[in-house]
C-alpha cells in the first residue's frame, strides 16, 4: 500500500522526502521544523493514518510494540536553539542526544540531570517517557525541569506552552502534562530545560544498609540498592563529603560508579510510594531477577530477567498495585504474551480520553501507547 | 426548589451563607477585583462538595472554589453570579507517612500549621508564601504558590504528589499518586496551578522535606542594585543553590525599618538575604562562598546568623514587608512578574522609571534567585486619578518584563487580573491548546469560568480549522 497522494504532497510541500526504514509500514520522515511536523500530522489526520514518533528508538517497545503508517523522527531537530548560560536554562531541539547535551553542559559546569545511561537517547524521547536520572531523590523528577515545550499536535497545529523561565504560573502547565505523555498528544519538537550547576564534587560510597542511609543522611543525591551492592551518592566539598560518609560509617572509594542500564530481555519498572519500597523489593526478590536497581526515597525498582513466567508477572503486578503502585513492563521481547504493558488503567480514564481526543482528534499520534489503549 | 434552599437542606443553615453581609465578605479576595456571589457554602467532606457541585450544575450556577481568599489575582472572585465553595472546614491532617515523607491533608489546612505540626517529626512542607499564616494548602495548590524557600526546592507543584478532585461531573477522582510516574497522563500537573478551573481539590497528598540539620542566614548590604544582582547570579553559577535569595531595595528597607526596626542598614541601595542549609560543613562551605562573592562585588556590610533566634531576626524585616507597606499608605498594589535572572538589573531600572513617570511610589522586595519581581505600589485610592495611574504603571511594568523575555506571573496566578494580558505571551494556537486542557476537565465551563483564559480562547475545531 502506498501513502495517499495528499499525504505525500504535504510531505513534499514541507520539503521532506520520505524513506522506508522499517519502523513504519509506509514511510519515515524527519521534519526539520515544527511547522513541517504539523503539516504532515494535519495531512495524516485527514487520511486517518497513524504516525509513530521516534527519537533514538530505544523505547519503541514501551506501551507495546507497534508499526505505524508513517514514522516521524526527531533527528532533523537536534540543535541547540538558545543557551543563555548564566540563566541556567537551555532550549534544544527534541532530537539532540542526551550524551552530547550533557558533555556540552558539563564543560560549562552545568547539568540537565537527565538519565545518561544510554547517551544516544534523545532529549525528546526522555521527556516523552518522563524518565528521570539518578539525582531524583535530591533534585526531583525531569518533569519539574521541563520549562517550555513546543508541540506539533494531532490536529496539525504548532503550540507552545510554559516559558523560558525557572518560575512561571502563566496559564495551564502544558510542559509538565506533555512530559510522560508518550507522544499521545503530539510530536515534541523542542523543549526548554532548567539546568543545575554541577556540585564541587560528587562521590559514590558503598553502604551495607541503603534503607538506614536514607534515614540518616540529609538530602543525598541518590541512594541505590542493586544486585551489585548498595550505594549512596553525596554532593558537596571534598571535606563535607568525607564528614557525611563518616557519619554513616562508610568510606569513599572514587572507583565506584552507580549501576548501569539493565539489558536483560525482560525489563519491569516497579513504582511504589517510597514508604513501601522495602515491601516492593521483597516482592521483586521473590521472583529472582537477574538484575535489579532500586532507588530509596524515590520508590522505583527496575528489574531485569532473562526469562520470567507470565503468572509470576501478573502476581507481582497484583501485589504491587495493592501497595498503591504499578508494575510496568518496559520490555519483554515477546516473552510475556498477553501481559498488558501497564496493568490496571488509571481511575481518571474519562478525563484522559477527553484530553487525548482534544489533542489528537483522529487518534493518529502514537496510538495505543498509553494505558487503556489510548 | 431554589438552589439556596436545596443547599440548606443538604448542609443546614449555618453552612450556607447568603446574608448580604456574608456576600460582601466573599465578593473579593486580597486583590483588587470583586464579583457577584449567590451564596457561600462550607462543606466538610468530599461527598458534600460533590453534592454542592451537582446542585449548582443543575441550577446552571457557576462554581468558584475558595480557600482563605488571600489570592491576589481574583482567582476566588466570581465573574458571573456564582456559588462559592469554601474549603476552610476541611483542614485536617489525615495520614502522615514518616518513612515515605508524605501526608494526606485537607485543602483547608493553613500552610504554616502543616509545618508547625510536623516540626517534632523533623519534617516540613517547603512552599512558604509570605501569606503562609493565612493561606490554605488548597489555595496554594490552586495558584501553585511560591515563596522564598522555593528557590532550591521548587514551587507547590514539586510538593504535591496527588490530589482528590471533585470534577464538574460531580465525580470524585484522584489525580497523581503516592508512587512516582504512575502510568497515564499526569493530570496532577495541570490541576496544580489551575486556579479552581479544573475541579475542586478536597484532599492533598503532600511531599514533606527533612528539616535541615544546620542553617545560616546572611544579610548583605550593597551600594548599588547592580552589585546585588551580580552577586545573585554568581552565587547560583558557582554550584551552590541557596535555600533562599531575597532582595529588598532602599525604599522597602526604609519602610521596614520604620515599622519593625529589624536592624537593616538604611544607607545602602539594596540588601540581599541569603539562606544556606544543610549539614554543618556544607553550611560553612556555602557561607564562605556567599561571603567571598559578596565581597568581590563591593558588599558594604555582611552579617551572618547561625542560631535560630538571630536568623529569625534577620528574616523579620523581610517577613514584615507587607505590613510595613500598609503603615505607609492605605492601599497597595502588589505585582508579580518574572524575568530571566540576568535581566533583573535592566528591568528594575525600567520599573523605577515607570513609577517616576506616573508619579507613584514604588518599593521592591522580591525573589531575586529566580528572577521573580514584586514591584509594589503604595498609594491612597481616595486620591483622585490615583487608581488610573497605578493601573497604567502596572500595565507598563508587565510589558517591560515580557519584552525582556519574561512572563505575566511567577506565583500569584492569572485569575481575572491578568487574563486579558495572556495574548502578550501566547498566540492564539497556544491559547487554544490551553482551552483544550480546560475543556477536557470541564466541557460545560461551570468551574470558575472566566478565569485564566481570555474568552474565545478555543478558536479551532477538532480538525484544526478555525472556528467560525
Ligand atoms: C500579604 C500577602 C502575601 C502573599 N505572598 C505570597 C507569596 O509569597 N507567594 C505566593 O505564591 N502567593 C502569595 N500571596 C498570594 C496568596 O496568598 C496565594 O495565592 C495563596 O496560594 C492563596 O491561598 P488561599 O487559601 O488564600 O486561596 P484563595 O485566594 O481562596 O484561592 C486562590 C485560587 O485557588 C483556587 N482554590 C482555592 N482552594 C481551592 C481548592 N480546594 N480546590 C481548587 N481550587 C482552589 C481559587 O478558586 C482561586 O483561584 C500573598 C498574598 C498576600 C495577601
Amino acid at each position: 500500500m502506498n501513502l495517499p497522494s495528499s499525504v505525500m504532497g504535504a510531505m513534499r510541500a514541507a520539503g521532506l522526502s520520505p524513506s522506508i526504514r522499517g519502523f513504519s509500514d509506509e514511510a519515515t520522515v524527519a521534519p526539520t521544523t515544527a511547522e513541517q511536523a504539523a503539516a504532515v500530522l494535519a495531512a495524516a489526520a485527514a487520511e486517518d493514518l497513524s504516525v509513530g514518533f521516534r527519537g533514538a528508538g530505544t523505547r519503541d517497545e514501551v506501551g507495546g510494540p507497534r508499526t505505524y503508517a508513517i514514522g516521524m523522527l526527531s533527528s532533523g531537530m537536534a540543535e541547540v536553539i538558545d543557551w543563555p548560560v548564566e540563566d541556567l536554562t537551555i532550549v534544544v531541539g527534541s532530537g539532540i542526544a542526551v550524551g552530547e547535551l550533557e558533555a556540552m553542559l558539563n564543560e560549562k559546569g552545568q547539568t540537565s540531570l537527565l538519565p545518561t545511561g544510554e547517551p544516544h537517547r534523545t532529549v525528546g524521547g526522555i521527556v516523552a517517557e518522563g524518565e528521570s536520572g539518578y539525582g531524583r531523590l535530591k533534585h526531583g523528577p525531569t518533569r519539574d525541569r521541563v520549562l517550555e515545550v513546543t508541540l506539533a499536535t494531532g490536529y496539525g497545529k504548532v503550540v507552545r506552552g510554559g516559558g523560558r523561565l525557572v518560575k512561571n504560573v502563566t496559564g495551564y502547565d502544558l510542559p509538565r502534562l506533555v512530559t510522560g505523555s508518550l507522544g499521545s498528544l503530539g510530536f515534541i519538537t523542542s523543549v526548554c530545560l532548567k539546568l543545575w550547576p554541577l556540585p564541587p564534587k560528587r562521590s559514590i560510597i558503598s553502604v551495607d544498609d541503603a534503607a538506614a542511609a536514607y534515614e540518616q543522611l540529609y538530602r543525598p543525591f541518590a541512594i541505590v540498592e542493586s544486585d551489585a551492592g548498595s550505594y549512596v551518592a553525596i554532593e558537596g566539598s571534598a571535606k563535607d563529603i568525607s564528614i557525611q560518609a563518616a557519619s554513616i560509617g562508610a568510606q569513599i572509594d572514587d572507583q565506584i560508579s552507580l549501576p548501569t542500564v539493565i539489558s536483560e530481555p525482560v525489563l519491569i519498572s516497579v513504582r511504589v510510594p517510597p514508604g513501601s519500597l522495602a515491601a516492593a523489593l521483597r516482592l521483586v526478590f521473590d521472583r529472582r531477577p537477574d538484575r535489579f536497581v532500586a532507588q530509596h526515597g524515590v520508590g522505583i525498582i527496575e528489574a531485569g530477567w532473562s526469562r520470567i513466567a507470565v503468572d509470576q508477572v501478573n502476581d507481582l503486578r497484583g501485589k504491587v498495585e495493592s501497595l498503591g503502585g504499578a508494575a510496568v513492563v518496559l520490555r519483554s521481547n515477546g516473552l510475556l504474551p498477553g501481559v498488558d504493558p501497564w496493568g490496571t488503567a488509571p481511575p481518571t480514564m474519562s478525563i484522559q480520553q477527553r484530553l487525548k481526543q482534544l489533542f489528537d482528534p483522529s487518534g493518529i499520534c502514537n496510538p495505543g501507547k498509553l494505558p487503556g489503549g489510548l | 426548589m431554589s438552589l439556596i434552599s436545596e443547599l440548606v437542606a443538604l448542609l443546614g443553615e449555618e453552612r450556607v451563607r447568603h446574608h448580604p453581609l456574608d456576600l460582601a465578605v466573599f465578593a473579593k479576595d486580597s486583590g483588587v477585583t470583586s464579583g457577584p456571589v449567590v451564596a457561600a457554602v462550607l462543606p466538610e467532606t468530599a461527598a458534600e462538595v460533590a453534592s454542592c457541585v451537582n446542585l449548582a450544575v443543575a441550577h446552571g450556577v457557576p462554581i468558584v472554589p475558595r480557600g482563605a481568599g488571600t489570592g491576589l489575582a481574583g482567582g476566588a472572585v466570581p465573574v458571573e453570579p456564582g456559588l462559592l465553595i469554601v474549603l476552610t472546614r476541611m483542614g485536617g491532617i489525615h495520614e502522615v507517612d514518616e518513612i515515605g515523607r508524605t501526608a494526606w491533608v485537607g485543602p483547608g489546612l493553613i500552610n504554616l500549621d502543616l509545618s508547625t505540626s510536623l516540626a517534632s517529626r523533623g519534617l516540613h512542607f517547603a512552599p512558604d508564601p509570605s501569606s503562609q499564616q493565612a493561606s490554605t494548602i488548597g489555595g496554594n495548590v490552586g495558584t501553585n504558590a511560591g515563596g522564598p524557600h522555593c528557590l532550591a526546592d521548587g514551587t507547590t507543584i514539586a510538593h504535591i504528589l496527588a490530589a482528590e478532585l471533585v470534577t464538574a461531573d460531580g465525580d470524585i477522582v484522584i489525580v497523581g499518586s503516592g508512587a512516582p510516574d504512575l502510568p497515564g497522563l499526569d493530570l496532577r500537573s495541570v490541576v496544580v496551578g489551575s486556579e479552581g478551573t479544573l475541579g475542586i481539590v478536597t484532599r492533598v497528598l503532600v511531599r514533606l522535606m527533612q528539616n535541615p540539620p544546620d542553617a545560616a542566614t546572611l544579610l548583605i548590604g550593597f551600594r548599588t542594585i547592580e552589585d546585588a544582582a551580580a552577586t545573585v547570579s554568581q552565587i547560583i553559577a558557582s554550584g551552590t543553590i541557596p535555600a533562599a535569595l531575597e532582595m529588598m531595595d532602599r525604599p522597602m528597607i526604609e519602610a521596614v525599618e520604620a515599622f519593625v526596626h529589624a536592624g537593616y542598614p538604611t544607607d545602602v541601595a539594596a540588601v540581599l538575604l541569603a539562606e544556606v542549609t544543610g549539614t554543618g560543613q556544607s553550611v560553612a562551605d556555602a557561607t564562605a562562598l556567599v561571603e567571598s562573592i559578596a565581597e568581590a562585588h563591593n558588599a558594604a556590610l555582611i552579617r551572618v546568623a547561625t542560631d535560630s533566634d538571630e536568623r529569625a531576626l534577620l528574616w523579620k524585616g523581610r517577613k514584615s514587608a507587607f505590613g510595613a507597606v500598609s503603615q505607609k499608605a492605605p492601599d497597595y498594589y502588589l505585582h508579580d512578574t518574572v524575568v530571566p535572572r540576568t535581566r533583573l538589573v535592566e528591568v528594575l531600572a525600567q520599573i523605577y522609571e515607570i513609577g517616576e513617570r506616573h508619579g507613584v511610589e514604588m518599593l521592591n522586595v522580591f525573589h531575586a534567585g529566580d528572577g521573580n519581581l514584586h514591584p509594589l505600589v503604595a498609594f491612597d485610592a481616595n486620591e483622585p486619578g490615583m487608581i488610573e495611574r497605578v493601573r497604567a504603571a502596572a500595565d507598563e511594568m508587565v510589558r517591560v518584563s515580557i519584552k525582556a523575555g519574561g512572563t505575566l506571573s511567577g506565583e500569584h496566578g492569572i485569575g481575572i487580573e491578568k487574563r486579558d494580558l495572556m495574548p502578550l505571551v501566547f498566540n492564539e494556537a497556544d491559547l487554544d491548546a490551553q482551552a483544550r486542557i480546560r475543556d477536557a476537565f470541564d466541557p460545560q465551563r461551570i468551574m470558575n469560568p472566566g478565569k485564566v483564559l481570555p474568552s474565545g480562547s478555543r478558536c479551532f475545531d477538532a480538525s484544526g480549522a478555525r472556528l467560525p
